[in-house]
């Protein structure tokens, strides 16, 4: 794994525009960054990354698994007792997921550690599956990298291959909340591949979405919802005024109640607990009093942060990185530090991507501190040997 | 290493799928509203027996909750025709029900249009903008909507009256009122201020009575909104980042 410097596409921006990446600089900062990409050997990829992901995956699997039939475990991991049927229900019954994604502290060497699990409302899809993918083929169609160079990148098939599996009868709506260009990208680029298999998809922004005196959610022309994507943590909709009407409803979401298991950073020391020493795992625990200094070497994270808000870090070397943020208001864990590595001036960080249940593909984020956010860079990655 | 094709990604791109089962496609509301003096005379016009017979249940039982009633034969029978009128138990007129009108509408997509086009100009009965050609069009879309899953049905009672010619004409009640009708010796329009169409717009007659999937929900429903996303919101714009690039996601 290294970083090769290289000249941007003079298109870059004109492509970018063209194939509806929006949000390709975001406040005026790049978002995309293809000055760099990140160059991996074909077994770093499929040894170091891959393989973990996926035993990872059937590790969270069997977690939730474990999980649903003990109440005791759902009230740990936050999970309000009037939601613990739901969950538990969407799990037996086997309601069917479509994505996660692993966030992995590597550095080309020695195993990928688990930082956490993004498995219920992860973006960035659209720039790993199909931005960085159209970026290598045009660099491979002008010379500026070999014509053997590859990427981990099966997401758009895999995505379709994943849609395929729902029926294809009713619409199949998709929803954001209004005004968020990333996560709007994000449902688009899912409408498209599901479009590949013949679904009729509709978007519809998540305040919209009516609920009506039958129990029924419909959309804005009260037409009922049967399918429903949210890019709307399930630890919101909880929280939410129509929380309480999913029970009684007939919509089937995507993704299901039971991945509010898995992106949970509660279940991290679940995990830790019933594989001790796994080599893709940090020594993680409950943090009994989050308000004493977080000790030398560990990271402080809430169970329902995002895009590292709330993230306190402890460095060997008794650094303090902070990233405040509104996730206060429920437990936090203690991680082990593992440091992500340092590339020139940036830190990287891994995102290995499962679609249905397989290892689909990698993005690569690049932060100035060691706390991955929002505004994070996101750069091409080449496996090439 | 594996890789997906470009060809899935690039904005360009057609869907893989055929275009005739391809989304988003644009459809189109195909809508028939037909009067009948009798279920049989509904059955007889192809509609299906299930529909007329709701449509007639729920037209008599609109006819009883909104039909106009007087205090005497003559206002009643000045307002539809000669001895139309029958005394209700309570000593009133009102009219009698004249038959049920019934609508129809369903959506069809694109291509189910350009089908049933090419079915009308392959069948050789029009040309292409012939006066024959937008009836038949309509018929066998219409055939297609009352197999179809997503149709909805609409029925209101209908009234002989005598149209400004002295012919006998029928229609519902609403017609009559936009054709300026007043029914203004009716009890309804003298309980509302001298004006039944304010009665009768807030009776909500041809409502929505059958719905054949429960694709749609009926007209009466209530609908609230806002539900979801609260949380999300109130935890927006943390950072001081715009909303425009902010991901609720992550």
């Amino acid at each position: 794994m290294r970083k090769v410097h290289c000249d941007e596409r003079p298109d870059w921006c004109a492509t970018a525009e063209r194939e509806g990446f929006a949000f390709h600089t975001i406040d005026g900062e790049r978002y995309w960054d293809e000055r760099g990409y990140y160059q991996f050997s074909e077994a770093q990829v499929s040894r170091d990354l891959e393989a973990p992901t996926q035993e990872l995956h059937a590790m969270c699997l069997d977690a939730v698994a474990r999980i649903v039939d003990s109440e005791a475990l759902m009230t740990r991991l936050a999970i309000p007792p009037a939601f613990f049927d739901l969950v538990r229900r969407s799990w037996k019954e086997g309601h069917p997921h479509l994505y996660g994604r692993f966030d992995f502290s590597y550095d080309g060497t020695g195993p990928a550690k688990l930082i956490e699990a993004n498995y219920d409302t992860p973006t960035s899809l659209y720039e790993a599956a199909a931005f960085q993918l159209i970026w290598l083929e045009q660099q491979i169609e002008r010379g500026v990298l070999p014509a053997h160079a590859s990427q981990f990148n099966t997401l758009a098939e895999d995505l379709v291959r994943a849609f395929a599996a729902f029926e294809r009868e009713s619409p199949f709506y998709f929803s954001a909340i209004g005004g968020s260009i990333e996560d709007r990208g994000t449902t688009d680029f899912l409408r498209k591949m599901a479009g590949h298999v013949g679904i009729s998809t509709r978007h519809i922004d998540l305040e919209d979405i009516g609920l009506n005196d039958e129990g029924r959610f419909v959309d804005l022309e009260g037409r009922p919802i049967p399918r429903l994507f949210k890019l709307h943590a399930w630890e919101h909709i909880f929280h939410e005024d129509f929380g309480q009407a999913i029970a009684g409803c007939d919509t089937q979401f995507v993704e299901p109640a039971w991945k509010s298991l898995i992106s949970n950073k509660g279940i991290l020391p679940l995990l830790w607990e019933w594989h001790e020493g796994h080599p893709n795992l940090l020594p993680a625990f409950l943090d009994e009093d989050p308000r004493r200094p977080v000790p030398k070497g560990w990271v402080r994270k809430p169970y329902f942060s995002r895009e590292g808000a709330n993230v306190d870090i402890r460095t060997t070397d008794d650094q303090r990185v902070f990233e405040d943020g509104p996730y206060d208001d429920a437990p936090y864990i203690l991680q082990g530090f593992a440091p992500l590595p340092k590339f020139g001036d940036s830190y990287t960080l891994i995102g290995s991507w499962v679609v249905g249940d397989l290892a689909s593909g990698i993005g690569i984020r690049e932060d100035d501190t060691l706390i991955t956010k929002d505004s994070s860079r996101f750069l091409p990655h080449v496996v090439v040997d | 290493m594996r890789r997906s094709s470009v060809k899935l990604v690039l904005a360009s791109s057609l869907p893989l799928a055929l275009t005739a089962c391809s989304a988003p496609e644009e459809t189109y509301t195909v809508s028939k509203r037909s009067n009948y003096t009798t279920v049989q005379a509904c059955v007889d016009d192809k509609m299906p027996v299930d529909v007329c017979s709701d449509a007639y249940m729920q037209a008599l039982a609109d006819h009883r909750r909104i039909a106009p009633t007087y205090g005497d034969k003559a206002a009643c029978e000045a307002d539809f025709v000669p001895d139309y009128c029958q005394v209700t138990s309570d000593n009133r007129y009102m009219p009698r029900l004249g038959g049920f009108e019934l609508a129809v509408s369903g959506e069809v997509s694109q291509s189910q249009v350009d089908a049933a086009r090419a079915q009308v100009e392959n069948s050789g009965q029009a040309s292409s903008g012939g006066s024959n050609f937008n009836g038949l069009l309509t018929g066998l879309l219409l055939g297609q909507v009352l197999s179809g899953g997503n149709r909805q049905y609409y029925s209101q009672p209908v009234y002989q009256y005598r149209d400004s010619s002295g012919g006998y004409r029928s229609t519902t009640l609403g017609q009559q009122i936009d054709q300026g009708k007043r029914f203004e010796r009716s009890d309804q329009a003298q309980q509302s201020g001298g004006s039944y169409s304010s009665y009768y717009s807030g009776s909500s007659s041809g409502r929505s009575y059958k719905s054949s999937t429960s694709t749609r929900s009926s007209v009466s429903s209530s609908i609230s909104r806002g539900g979801f996303g609260s949380q999300a919101t109130a935890r927006s714009g943390w950072g001081g980042k715009s909303s425009g690039g902010f991901s609720f996601g992550g």
